[in-house]
């Protein structure tokens, strides 16, 4: 059985996705008329599954649909518009200063950049820490329920802690390399 | 002259490039035989300066590099050095003995193992598997040891035998006290059992770092490093002066930590270079930026002949997207890598009466 659109005209492949989002707009209860316009800005709109390069794309990529099939397994869609690795190099009252790579555009210069501590979340803050190492997004966020926040976050990274084995094995190679190299 | 024509032979050159991802100084030794100090590699560009610099002269002189030099580890000195070595075939690698430690050793290897890389760490990780390899491939032990640098030791020497004119390269630091001060800092950064990976960021020691005195023909340059003036006896700036080597005063001049304050010592004007000579720094573009206006002034009282590699302050990249603009604006942000300029000193090491002639290239500049 195939899927039909609204209309319950059968749809092609390509507008699976866009037929979709109407149909989910349809469920909430919205009037017929500003469905019916969704529907038709919509099924004007590209959805190109690479980073987009103008506003227009952009938006349309992060309101493009969730497939029926993996809806349920997501919890939000994430669209960066810019990414930075933080690097966490002094930590003050209440704020942090970090020094950040454009990883967007990568031939952008690093910059230092003071974050206030309460851009942090409750469960990262005994992360940050000189040298502790994050991600700071701007960006758009969509709900599962098709919610479009603009967003301003900064995400530590959880790495994993040093076994007392990775330590032994650092000093084993460190003699090997003294031996090696400074010993005549 | 052009930036792609070689100095001759009896030309003793100094270039200074800063600040991009690291700073770096290339000093000619006379009859293409080069020292390279530090390394840096500009915004966008694949190469290490020094090494685009010398493919411009010539294959000839990317093969006189004899020794390539780490001041210390920090990133804003060395970014780029494992490159370079790997293409100075010919260079012997020296740092400082705090360096040769196998405690730093350990924090090379277990850095090697992090999930973070990107640090003045992963470097010398880099040039100790260079070293192995050469190991491996069978050149003399004594053309792979590191060099280790401490207080007085001579590093490279050409004697009058061999050519025209002499040419030294000679560590003036670490003293003994500060090797022993880096090596307590240095276990400090060593991790405990299940504290989290981090990354190694720039932190003290700049105590450790190895100051140079190099002397071609009649020519004499002192290369400050990032050395610190802590007013103690034995320790920084003051170790030199106290030093029991009687060196003739040099008459060039690398500004020590980017016209720093806490690295300025008066003395040092006064008994270890010739009244007003040629100063050259490199600006550090991070946190307030160095060298600051006041800096300027004092080392301009210091000497009329002072030259900086770019402006301490670099800009702000644009972003085309609105809205990402429109949110950075209430940020506070520091640009951190500027344009890497170049100031390029060339002096006959023969000729007494010589005048130098001193060129600047891509933004650097006559303070």
């Amino acid at each position: 059985m195939p899927d039909t659109s609204l209309s319950g005209q059968p749809l092609k492949a390509d507008t699976f996705d866009r037929s979709f989002q109407v149909a989910e707009m349809s469920n909430w209860r919205i009037s017929p008329e500003l469905s019916a316009g969704l529907k038709q800005s919509l099924s004007n709109t590209t959805v190109d599954q690479e980073r987009p390069d103008n506003e227009r794309e952009f938006l349309a990529y992060v309101t493009r649909p969730i497939p029926k099939y993996t809806r349920h397994k997501i919890a939000a869609i994430l669209r960066p518009r810019q990414l930075w690795e933080g690097t966490v190099v002094e930590c003050q009252n209440g704020s942090f200063v970090a020094r950040v790579i454009d990883r967007t555009e990568p031939s952008n210069t690093d910059e230092l950049v003071t974050f206030e501590l309460d851009e942090v979340s409750p469960e990262d803050k005994k992360l940050v820490q000189p040298g502790a190492s994050f991600y700071w997004t701007i960006g758009v966020e969509r709900s599962p329920a098709g919610q479009i926040q603009n967003i301003d976050r900064v995400m530590f990274r959880r790495l994993p802690g040093w076994r007392a084995s990775s330590v032994r094995d650092a000093e084993r190679e460190a003699g090997s390399i003294a031996e090696l190299l400074f010993s005549e | 002259m052009t930036l792609a024509t070689p100095p001759n032979l009896d030309e003793f050159e100094v270039s200074v490039f800063g600040p991009g991802r690291g700073e770096c100084i290339l000093v000619h030794l006379g009859y293409n035989e080069w020292c390279m100090i530090d390394s840096c590699v500009g915004r966008g560009r694949s190469l290490p300066a020094a090494v685009e610099y010398l493919k411009e002269l010539g294959q000839a002189a990317l093969e006189g590099v004899l020794l390539v030099l780490a001041t210390h580890w920090h990133d804003d000195h060395i970014g780029g050095i494992a490159d370079s070595l790997r293409e100075f075939t010919n260079a012997q690698f020296a740092c400082s003995t705090a360096l040769g430690h196998r405690q730093f050793l350990t924090l090379v290897q277990l850095q090697g193992k992090s999930l973070q890389g990107d640090s003045g760490v992963d470097e010398f990780g880099e040039i100790l598997k260079i070293l192995q390899e050469r190991k491996q491939q069978g050149l003399r032990p004594a053309k792979v040891a590191p060099i280790l640098a401490i207080q007085d030791r001579l590093l490279l020497r050409r004697s009058q035998g061999e050519r025209a004119f002499p040419a030294a390269v000679t560590a003036l630091s670490p003293s003994d006290a500060t090797v022993k001060m880096a090596l307590r800092k240095i276990a400090s950064l060593m991790p405990r059992p299940d504290q989290p990976q981090r990354r190694i960021t720039n932190r003290p020691p700049n105590e450790a770092s190895v100051v140079l005195l190099i002397e071609v023909g009649n020519r004499r340059a002192l290369f400050g490093a990032d050395l610190e003036h802590s007013g103690l006896i034995g320790e920084g700036w003051l170790a030199i002066l106290n030093s029991s080597q009687t060196a003739q005063p040099a008459q060039v001049f690398k500004v020590p930590h980017h016209g720093s304050p806490n690295a300025h010592c008066s003395d040092v004007w006064e008994k270890l270079l010739e009244p007003d000579p040629i100063a050259i720094l490199t600006p550090f573009t991070s946190g307030k930026g160095l060298p600051q206006e006041k800096d300027l002034a004092r080392l301009r009282s210091m000497t009329s002949n002072l030259y900086c590699t770019a402006q301490a302050r670099a800009k702000l990249p644009k972003r085309s997207d609105k809205i990402v603009e429109k949110k950075l604006k209430n940020r506070t942000r520091i640009a951190i890598d500027g344009t890497l300029g170049q100031v390029r000193l060339r002096w006959s090491a023969t000729d007494a009466t010589a005048v130098p002639q001193i060129e600047v290239f891509n933004g650097a500049f006559k303070v």
